[in-house]
């Protein structure tokens, strides 16, 4: 796990956290972050957004693993700043079935404008993600998170499957804007 | 008399539940592994005690992160909340939230909107953290 390495000279690699995603793991990292935001002199609702899609994220991947056949956690998440924006990026491996659900409610999730995100998070939250397509990862809340991860992203989520033999790797990008304190 | 007093950790807030004063405070982050085993002492409790005919009650909500697992868990709460109030009982929820963080606001702005039998009051702290 490094945190502030810096980069390139106008990004930072802010955290990276790559192996077994625990809940520990999630909670150390986390308070990580925190610190690092708070070093940064970030805006409070900035680095609120930060930190929330970090924890949604490592969570997911938690969450996903579960899934899997052999039960293991593993994926990587990075946090990079450069130019006013912070991206980050979730990388783990998931089922097919899985993999076609996910692909399903994200197409549907990236066609969506910020009111129609709202209404929808209100809707699943309400309905306890009934009318999420039927995935493993809806029953345990996956679906939620990645509506609320729109909500809080200044763009439209990036996503892709990649299948290598009989594994496939999601992977995970929300661009957030990142703004620092005035004064 | 139902009482609880948990300490904070990194992923669960302070929780502190009074019964007999008709009170109950979540303060920090909210983002346990499982959501709904670590809040089912208080929701066990809370479902009941809505029931009773007890003289009032407030929550004070003070979290200054919560994760999509405890949103619905808040929800559910609310709801519960919201149904006493509109059988007549004194319900109040107080949320305070950084008065710069605008992801919080919008989230106790809505629910503020969604149960309007009970008193939901926004309050913003610049120096809540």
């Amino acid at each position: 796990m490094n945190t502030l390495n810096h980069g390139a000279e106008e990004s930072y690699s802010l955290l990276s956290v790559r192996g077994a995603v625990t809940q520990s793991v999630v909670e150390e990292s986390a308070a990580k972050l925190r610190s690092a935001l708070s070093e940064l002199k970030l805006s409070e609702t900035s680095s609120a957004g930060i930190h929330y899609v970090f924890i949604e994220m490592a969570q997911n991947i938690c969450k996903y693993a579960s899934e899997t056949l052999d039960g293991s956690g593993c994926g990587e998440i990075t946090v990079t700043l450069s130019d006013g924006l912070c991206v980050l990026e979730s990388r783990n491996c998931v089922d097919s079935a899985v993999s076609n659900h996910l692909d399903r409610h994200l197409k549907r999730i990236t066609a969506l404008n910020r009111e129609e995100l709202r209404r929808l998070f209100s809707e699943l939250i309400r309905e306890g993600e009934k009318s999420i397509p039927d995935g493993a990862s809806a029953r345990n809340g996956g679906g939620v998170g990645l509506v609320q991860i729109a909500q809080t992203a200044a763009a439209p989520l990036d996503y892709c499957f990649r299948r290598t033999g009989g594994t496939t790797e999601f992977i995970l990008r929300a661009t957030l804007r990142a703004i620092r304190m005035e004064g | 008399m139902f009482k609880l007093e948990r300490e904070k950790t990194i992923s669960t807030p302070y929780i502190m539940v009074d019964e007999q004063k008709g009170y109950m405070i979540f303060q920090g982050e909210s983002f346990p592994e499982n959501v709904v085993k670590f809040y089912s002492e208080v929701t066990d409790w809370i479902y009941r005690y809505l029931k009773t005919d007890f003289a009032s009650f407030t929550f004070d909500c003070r979290l200054i992160y919560f994760n999509s697992s405890t949103t619905k868990l808040l929800l559910d709460i609310f709801s519960a909340m919201d149904d006493a109030a509109a059988e007549g009982k004194r319900v109040i929820v107080n949320w305070t939230c950084n008065t710069y963080n605008e992801i919080i606001i919008e989230c106790a702005e809505a629910f503020a909107e969604d149960f309007r039998n009970m008193k939901f009051r926004i309050i913003l702290d610049e120096n809540m953290q």
